[in-house]
């Protein structure tokens, strides 16, 4: 039930170890840690809280309980005791302890740990983290206090809500101040005990743990046992010995008060009689999830043998709201009770008034962080039915929590992650985001108008209507475009936004051109400096070559007519700042047939025109490039042509002489 | 009045004011408490007393429990004695067992010659037994802890004691007189002042172990030990034998101040309240085949080394039932 933080909880636990080494015949200390507490405090305290001579069969089990400083006389610690044999097969145990005693009988051993109160108070650990937390620790061979790391314990089964009902029973009954004894659960693990006293005690303020002591089992022959609420096989008084009491009821032999006894998981066997219990159970918070976090904020001491300090508590239960939870608290029971369809319809009323109020305020960022997880956790943006008459108010309790400001894309992708459905699928998120858009020029309000079922024409109405600049949408299409594939941009439109992934461009992308394309009165100029969107379709219907042309030709039609001249296509093709699209020229070459070849030419010198330099830089890049071997070559056939030439010419010259 | 009423009258009103008073069902208060050092074997003792009652011969004494939780206590003492073969865990806290000893009455409810319904006679004895781990009794470690304390007043409370004397422990221990004369100081001062300066209660002092080898082979060399014929041939110490070799087990102790306890005995509990048993809660083996005793096989107790130690056979409780009757047959004459 407790809401402990996901990493560890160090505690320092002063211990004892109770037991008998092999050459005892009764039962004594056999080493302490040293600290607060003295050997014969720890004596004491083992002595009182004993459950009595349990069956070897039946261990471990578990006592709690509390103890006074020594040096103050309050009560400063809560104590476990873990019971258990020094089972040959245990290896923490079964090399340092004995099994057996002088007498030969099984020796039971007791590991008692102590951990001041207000330790456990601050991080609200219940009985069994601390269980799960001692119960693999090895006491360490000198008299040093230890440490254990408290975590979370995995909870491997839900309590029923017949169980919870129980509990509740049961807890009011403890505010009698009779001992309280369940009967009939000797099938149930310790594990699940221990579980159903924590679950007892979170209907109770924190403070009812620091004198509280408990029993996962008891020898009911066992009479004097000092336990307040403990699992036994058969209830310890006899019915017939208990006296009157003119100022207290009912007292038995040994002075001290009956015992409730109750029937394991039969509420029926638990019905409260005296005023205070019912009192508590008047409490509207009760069998909610929310009381028991609300309840163990409150961390004052209470006796639960002392009728004053008992009222004084439930006048402070009554004061319980949920408005004393944390955000993250609130969120955690909201999702509980949705998620396993728990929990009245009037406590899903107050979680969501009270995250409406609480997030309003300003939350840290880790905070907001945790409500983040928390939704997404418990899917809590998802439509359930359970708040259909309240989901305006529940969405836009959520929003708040979630976005931390106006709807932008950055924050409409964190949604999105939280989200284990499409968000089509929840027409009520979608109004709730709607109302929380930043500027109508927003792509995500956009988005969310199309989610919600609006058309290209609604869309473009809209936008109209809030007087978008007509190249608005399709600028931070390109661009954004332009950016995720990493070349240079037209501009630094929202450059520290992250750029719209192609599922969401192509859902705009048809509205947002036929808008340019409407207001803009066709503006040449600007289709030229978008590259006429071609980046665009190039990121937002990547792979869908078809819808690419269609939507280039579209463009192109409207803006330069239905065919396209030789000029056009250069314009077209080799006059923006974007290198044409194979699409591109698809629709160049689908609207002039005629001058297709012109076309491929442009679409080449366009595509290579980054790529490849022009003749003169050829040339004199030529220049400096001249591989030696081959200018010898060239020099040596020169060379070789003019002896030829020269010997050929003076073989004339002569001939002609003689 | 009698001292029993007026201890009552006095408990009832001790601590709790005027204003407090018994209902009519209030059960009795007198019980059976047993002490003896730590390991003595009182839990074995307790738990071998139901099965000692249906396995004696002539006596037709039964015994149930009042409550359920003692009544779920015989039967799981009686089991693991009888079934598992298994020794009771140590006590590590007192365990109060509300018991009844049943005589029945097998013409209960026949018609006479008359045609009348015969009386049911049944006999019935309240037998509220305590069981305290020896550590209590310890003066130098328990003593003034709270929860000895209320074994003080409990023991006070009670009608009759059953001490257990085990000389094996004894043997090692040496702590059986410490325990004892530390905890009758106590219950005397609690009661102080009794008519005749006895303590009112009766007193069954039981030497337990028989059947430890070395205690058989010192009843022998004592020449204490007759056999029951009549049965399977199995030894015992007679009663009118048991304090002697009570005293001389005592002498036998390498703690001298163990001599000193049966003179303090007799000094707390009127001569005709005490009485002495040579007792065993599992008995002797008697071999399966011939039924008879067997005195180069007698022991009852396989014990290995670092095992648990177990019940060979059957056990055969000797004296175990007697000590229980005579105090609960005193205690019912006291209460008539």
């Amino acid at each position: 039930m407790m809401v402990l933080s996901e990493r560890p909880v160090t505690i320092t636990a002063e211990w004892a170890l109770w037991g008998k080494d092999a050459n005892d015949t009764d039962y004594r200390m056999l080493r302490c840690s040293a600290g607060t507490f003295s050997p014969q405090d720890f004596v004491y305290a083992i002595d009182r809280y004993s459950p009595g001579t349990l069956d070897v069969r039946s261990l471990p089990q578990v006592t709690v309980s509390w103890l006074k400083n020594p040096r103050t006389g309050l009560p400063t610690h809560l104590g476990l005791a873990i019971h258990e044999t020094a089972a040959a097969d245990d290896p923490r145990t079964g090399s340092a302890r004995s099994r057996f005693d002088a007498a030969g009988r099984e020796i039971v051993y007791v590991r008692f740990f102590c951990v001041p109160y207000d330790v456990l108070a601050d991080r609200e650990v219940s009985y069994r983290q601390l269980y799960h937390g001692f119960q693999r620790r090895t006491l360490p061979a000198d008299d040093e206090p230890i440490a254990a790391d408290l975590l979370m314990v995995p909870e491997d089964m839900v309590p029923s809500t017949a169980e919870r009902q129980f509990a509740v029973q049961v807890a009011a009954q403890l505010l009698t101040t009779q001992p309280v004894c369940i009967l009939g659960a000797s099938e149930i693990s310790l594990d699940r005990r221990l579980r159903f006293i924590d679950l007892v005690m979170s209907g109770l303020t924190y403070g009812t743990r620091s004198q509280l002591s408990a029993a996962t089992s008891v020898n009911s022959n066992f009479t004097m046992h000092k336990h307040r609420l403990f699992f036994a096989s058969a209830p310890r008084d006899d019915p017939r010995a208990t006296f009157s009491d003119a100022l207290d009821g009912a007292v038995t032999r040994s002075r001290r008060k009956p015992d409730v006894v109750v029937e394991w998981g039969r509420v029926d066997t638990a019905r409260a009689r005296d005023t205070d219990a019912i009192n508590y159970l008047s409490w509207e918070g009760l069998g909610s999830r929310w009381a028991p976090r609300v309840l163990a904020q409150d961390t004052v001491p209470v006796d639960l043998k002392d009728k004053h300090a008992i009222r004084e508590m439930l006048r402070r239960v009554h004061l319980g709201k949920v408005d004393k939870l944390t955000v993250q608290d609130t969120l955690a029971c909201l999702g509980e009770d949705l998620r396993t369809g728990t929990g009245a319809a009037a406590d899903l009323s107050r979680y969501i008034d009270s995250l409406l109020s609480k997030g309003a305020e300003q939350l840290s960022s880790q905070a907001r962080d945790q409500c983040m997880r928390l939704v997404a956790q418990y899917d809590l943006l998802t439509d359930y039915p359970r708040v259909s008459s309240m989901r305006d108010r529940f969405y836009d309790a959520l929003l708040q929590l979630v976005l931390d400001g106006p709807l932008t894309y950055e924050r409409y992708l964190r949604l999105l992650d939280c989200l284990k459905t499409p968000m089509q699928q929840n027409a009520a998120l979608l109004q709730a985001l709607d109302r929380r858009r930043a500027e109508p020029a927003d792509p995500t309000w956009l988005l969310v108008r199309r989610g919600i079922g609006d058309t290209d024409d609604d869309l473009i109405n809209a936008l109209a209507q809030n007087s978008v600049p007509a190249t608005r949408l399709a600028t931070r299409l390109v661009d954004d475009a332009v950016r995720a594939t990493g070349s240079a941009g037209a501009g630094d439109f929202n450059s520290g936004e992250p750029t719209l992934r192609p599922e969401h461009g192509r859902l705009i992308f048809d509205p947002a051109v036929q808008y340019m394309t409407r207001y803009s009165n066709r503006d040449r100029a600007e289709f030229i400096r978008l590259g006429y969107l071609a980046p665009a379709l190039d990121r937002y219907f990547a792979g869908d070559q078809p819808a690419q042309v269609k939507r280039a030709k579209w463009i192109l039609r409207n803006v330069y007519g239905n065919r396209l001249s030789k000029r056009n296509i250069k314009e077209v093709l080799g006059g923006s700042p974007y290198p044409p699209t194979d699409a591109l020229l698809a629709a160049v070459i689908q609207l002039a047939e005629a001058h297709a070849e012109f076309a491929m030419t442009e679409y080449g010198r366009a595509r290579s025109a980054n790529l490849v330099p022009s003749r003169r830089k050829r040339r004199f890049r030529s220049r400096l490039q001249v591989d030696p071997a081959v200018s010898y070559a060239k020099a040596i056939v020169l060379a070789v042509g003019l002896i030829v030439i020269v010997v050929m010419v003076m073989l004339v010259y002569l001939s002609h002489l003689f | 009045m009698p001292a029993r009423v007026a201890r009552r009258r006095r408990w009832a009103t001790a601590d709790g004011g005027q204003h407090r008073r018994l209902t009519p069902a209030q059960p009795r208060s007198e019980g059976i408490s047993m002490w003896g050092a730590p390991s003595s074997g009182k839990s074995t003792f307790g738990a071998a007393l139901g099965v000692a009652l249906e396995k004696h011969p002539y006596e037709r004494w039964r015994l149930r429990g009042v409550d359920i939780r003692s009544s779920d206590a015989l039967g799981r003492l009686q089991n693991a004695l009888v079934h598992t073969g298994e020794f009771p865990v140590g006590t590590q806290e007192p365990a109060d067992y509300n018991w009844e000893l049943v005589n029945p009455d097998e013409r209960a409810g026949m018609r006479g010659l008359l045609g009348l319904t015969r009386r049911d006679r049944t006999e019935r004895i309240a037998l509220h037994l305590r069981d305290g781990p020896g550590r209590f009794q310890n003066p130098d470690r328990w003593l003034d802890t709270p929860r000895a304390r209320e074994l003080v007043e409990t023991m006070a409370a009670c009608a009759g004691f059953i001490f257990l004397y085990d000389p094996v422990s004894e043997h090692t221990m040496g702590d059986s007189y410490q325990h004892t004369s530390a905890l009758l100081a106590r219950i005397d001062q609690r009661l102080g002042g009794e008519p005749g300066g006895y303590l009112p209660q009766h007193l069954a002092v039981c030497l337990a172990k028989l059947d430890d080898a070395r205690v058989y082979r010192s009843a022998l060399t004592a020449t204490v030990v007759d056999h029951n014929y009549a049965v399977d041939d199995s030894p015992f110490v007679p009663d009118y034998l048991a304090e002697e070799f009570f005293a001389r087990m005592c002498r036998a102790s390498p703690n001298p101040a163990a001599q000193e306890l049966p003179p303090k005995l007799n000094r707390y509990f009127h001569p005709d309240r005490i009485r002495f048993f040579v007792t065993s809660a599992i008995g002797f083996y008697v071999n399966p085949s011939t039924g008879r005793f067997d005195p180069g096989d007698y022991r009852n107790v396989i014990a290995e080394p670092g095992e648990k130690p177990k019940i060979r056979a059957a056990i055969r409780p000797i004296n175990v039932m007697e000590p229980v009757l005579w105090l609960a047959e005193h205690m019912k004459g006291s209460q008539s």
